[in-house]
């Protein structure tokens, strides 16, 4: 059976949408024609039975794009994992506007927090942010705060103010740790 | 007998769970098998299928592949996802519950009671 009998009806739609489309149509006229229809009474059939494939390409895309805010509502989790960041972040940009000279490595954990919780709660409000890559911002970001925390470590205007025991650093990964695993938790879509 | 919009709407998603949870499928047959589960009596737009399904898709309740139909088409085939089955399993709750609380408010009586809505129901008054 020729599948381009309805390729114009679905020009213009993505490709695999247009595919999907098309596999759907060409069982409904095939079922059609099994029923005595003629070729053309088959299309027109299958044609009214789906409806208006713009409509349903327009559906769908509104359907798979998560860009709606009250569509994908963050978890309590994940807010509570965007916030701890940026608190950690704003801790440590206060160290370091305090300082006459800050360490490199409490610089780059600062930057770090902060880029990084700004694209992790983007992500999660675009619903976009695969498990992986919530792991590694995760993992990455628990890494950026061990290392400033232990370059700080060697200077004296840090040391006297944070407490940098074993204990205070497994706190953090933990934190670093439950936070990826809430980050890649799928959010619920609401109606 | 027509399902009302609201309804065909509301019970969609878990219908295609439900589908899909005996197998793998793809959306003509999706459709086919919503009309032969109910007699004919849920008749979907076959449009109406694939919002649904890409929606589904995109909370990560299903998962899709790309074969060929018997005679070679591209055929997009969907399955359940590990994370449907919590969600399957509470929609189910909440269906039943709905219908626990249907069935006892229309099982109190054979048929509702016919009175005009603008008639007040009072008892007889008996003679002096």
């Amino acid at each position: 059976m020729n599948s381009n009998l309805f390729s114009s009806d679905l020009a213009g739609l993505p490709t695999q949408l247009a595919a999907e489309l098309e596999d759907h149509l060409m069982e409904s006229l095939e079922a059609g024609l099994r029923s005595g229809m003629s070729a053309e009474e088959a299309r027109q059939s299958a044609l009214r039975s789906l409806g208006s494939p713009l409509e349903i390409a327009r559906r769908c895309l509104r359907e798979s794009d998560p860009r709606e805010p009250h569509r994908v509502p963050m978890t309590p989790q994940q807010r509570v994992a965007v916030v701890g960041w940026l608190l950690l972040a704003m801790g440590f940009a206060s160290r370091v506007c305090e300082a006459n000279e800050p360490s490199h490595g409490s610089i780059a954990a600062c930057l770090g927090f902060s880029a990084g919780s700004l694209a992790m709660a983007f992500l999660i409000r675009r619903a976009r942010i695969p498990r992986g890559l919530a792991i590694g911002l995760s993992l990455g970001l628990t890494g950026a705060a061990v290392v400033g925390l232990l370059q700080a470590a060697w200077h004296p205007w840090i040391q006297s103010s944070l407490a940098l025991t074993p204990a205070a650093l497994t706190v953090l990964a933990l934190f670093g740790a439950l936070s990826g695993g809430a980050l890649s938790a799928t959010p619920r879509r609401t109606a | 007998m027509k399902i009302s919009k609201d309804l065909n709407a509301a019970s969609a998603s878990a219908i295609v769970l439900g589908i899909l949870r005996t197998g793998e499928s793809y959306g003509y047959a999706i459709v086919q098998k919503v009309r032969e589960l109910s007699g004919g009596e849920v008749e979907w737009t076959d449009g109406m299928l694939y919002p649904i399904l890409h929606r589904l898709e995109a909370d990560g309740l299903i998962g899709a592949r790309w074969g060929e139909s018997e005679t070679g088409r591209k055929r997009k085939y969907y399955q359940l996802t590990a994370q449907a089955r919590p969600v399957m399993e509470d929609d189910r709750r909440q269906w039943q519950t709905v219908n626990a609380i249907l069935h006892g408010l229309w099982s109190t009586g054979d048929a509702l009671p016919n009175t005009h809505p603008h008639e007040a129901v009072t008892a007889p008054v008996p003679a002096r």
